[in-house]
């Protein structure tokens, strides 16, 4: 089944197209990435999704986006934004909050526990899920902020899993991670695909190739190839893609 | 990007070296068992020769994979260049083998040598273009498979092993040439073909 399907989606920031005429079906339960050089419009594709794009006042929509057949234009953002959960690449937790608040303040506020005790085995599980759990369980009153990065990043996840998305996106989830800390998110991203849809964008093929099932090349805004990543990695179709991995363009 | 280039050259450079001292020993493997023993002192040394480079190859492009992680066309030369270098390697070790059999064989399979050196032309062309070199090779092959087949006819009665040897051998390279050709093939468009 099709997670998220863009049908001829055209991004502008003012006047400028970044992302020409995409045309994407991103199946259920699998990870896909969006790879590409920088500026060539993967975090903007990305951020339509979840119509986060609509907060920037500069950029315009054409086209449609779908979360499993429907338009998420024809859909509450607050709604989509709950089915579609979001990491970004800078680890962005509630620096003075503690780590059990950063967790359960999406539950609170969207008024989607009934109980205290419900609200403590949600968090429970979302830091489980996020493999968080384990280092922070005797941690859960200390502030975010005195977490590692790479901690961080993984309460970051949890707080996104607490909400019970459909589709997970993350926007760089390990730019500004440790090899070790990478390595643990990678991992997290291969066992929750069992229960979420995700879609990474990258900027490293390496990653793109170590993490994904599926792969997009996406260049000046252009949708160049996309596929499974065995097959793109070992024999991209296009001459473009070809350059890209093995770094010759430009 | 320069980096990966020239190391990608110069793994190259080592394969075709690789390609011309195979040829060179079946060449003078044709030569022993027409009679001139006098060539096995430079069978044995093109041999030792093959052995080392297989080695540099091996070494060459395992650090190549280590160090620069390559996909796509790139990946595919490495993983091949290995397989390659192992079967020009091969040849070379079949081609001394025959020259030190002791036998006569049968004049027709003589013929086997033509086809032979055009299989390592055809080959040699492969490293420039693979238009049309399955084909051409899966000819060549069969030519030889077919004279491998009539010389068991005709040793049929001989129990002399060296000479069955010597045949199977010169059919072997064959085939080890033909698999050459389908890594190059492999190498430039992506597919995985059988050449037989």
């Amino acid at each position: 089944m099709t997670a998220i399907e863009t049908v001829n989606l055209t991004i502008y920031y003012g006047q400028k197209c970044v992302v020409k005429n995409v045309n994407l079906k991103i199946p259920e339960n699998i990870v896909f990435a969006i790879m590409g050089p920088s500026g060539c419009g993967k975090s903007t594709l990305l951020r339509s999704f979840n119509r986060l794009l609509e907060l920037n006042p500069n950029a315009r929509v054409e086209g449609d986006v779908r979360l499993y057949g429907k338009s998420v234009y024809e859909m509450n953002p607050i709604e989509v934004r709950r089915r579609i959960g979001m990491v970004f690449q800078q680890p962005n937790p509630f620096p003075h909050m503690s780590v059990f608040d950063n967790v359960a303040l999406g539950l609170k506020l969207n008024g989607l526990v009934k109980s205290k005790k419900e609200l403590r085995e949600i968090v429970e599980w979302a830091l489980k899920k996020a493999a968080l759990w384990d280092e922070v369980k005797d941690r859960l009153r200390d502030p975010a902020s005195a977490l590692s990065g790479g901690q961080q990043q993984r309460l970051c996840i949890a707080r996104a899993l607490a909400m019970k998305p459909e589709v997970l996106l993350m926007d760089e989830p390990t730019a500004n991670l440790d090899p070790v800390a990478t390595e643990k998110i990678e991992d997290l991203i291969y066992e929750l695909k069992e229960d979420y849809t995700i879609v990474v964008v990258t900027h490293s093929p390496s990653q793109a190739a170590r993490v994904s099932d599926y792969v997009a090349f996406l260049y000046l805004g252009e949708l160049v190839e996309v596929g499974k990543t065995e097959k793109v990695f070992e024999k991209p179709e296009n001459e473009l893609t070809e350059r890209y991995l093995t770094g010759r363009t430009g | 990007m320069r980096r990966i280039d020239e190391r990608i050259e110069a793994i190259r450079k080592d394969i075709l070296q690789m390609h011309t001292l195979s040829k060179k020993a079946v060449e003078l493997s044709f030569k022993a068992m027409k009679g001139d023993k006098s060539v096995i002192r430079e069978i044995s040394e093109i041999e030792r020769h093959t052995d080392m480079l297989d080695t540099d190859i091996n070494f060459a492009c395992t650090t190549f994979i280590a160090l620069f992680q390559p996909v796509a066309r790139d990946l595919r030369f490495a993983l091949s260049m290995i397989r390659i270098s192992s079967s020009y390697e091969r040849i070379a070790d079949l081609a001394q083998e025959i020259a030190l059999y002791e036998c006569r064989m049968p004049e027709s399979f003589f013929e086997a040598e033509r086809y032979l050196m055009e299989m390592f032309d055809v080959v040699k062309s492969g490293y420039e273009k693979t238009e049309g070199l399955r084909e051409r090779l899966v000819e060549l092959d069969t030519r030889i498979d077919d004279i491998y087949v009539e010389t068991m006819e005709v040793l049929e009665n001989d129990c002399n092993v060296d000479a069955v040897l010597t045949a199977r051998h010169v059919e072997r390279i064959g085939d080890l040439l033909a698999k050459i050709g389908a890594r190059l093939i492999f190498v430039e468009e992506g597919r995985r073909v059988w050449v037989k």
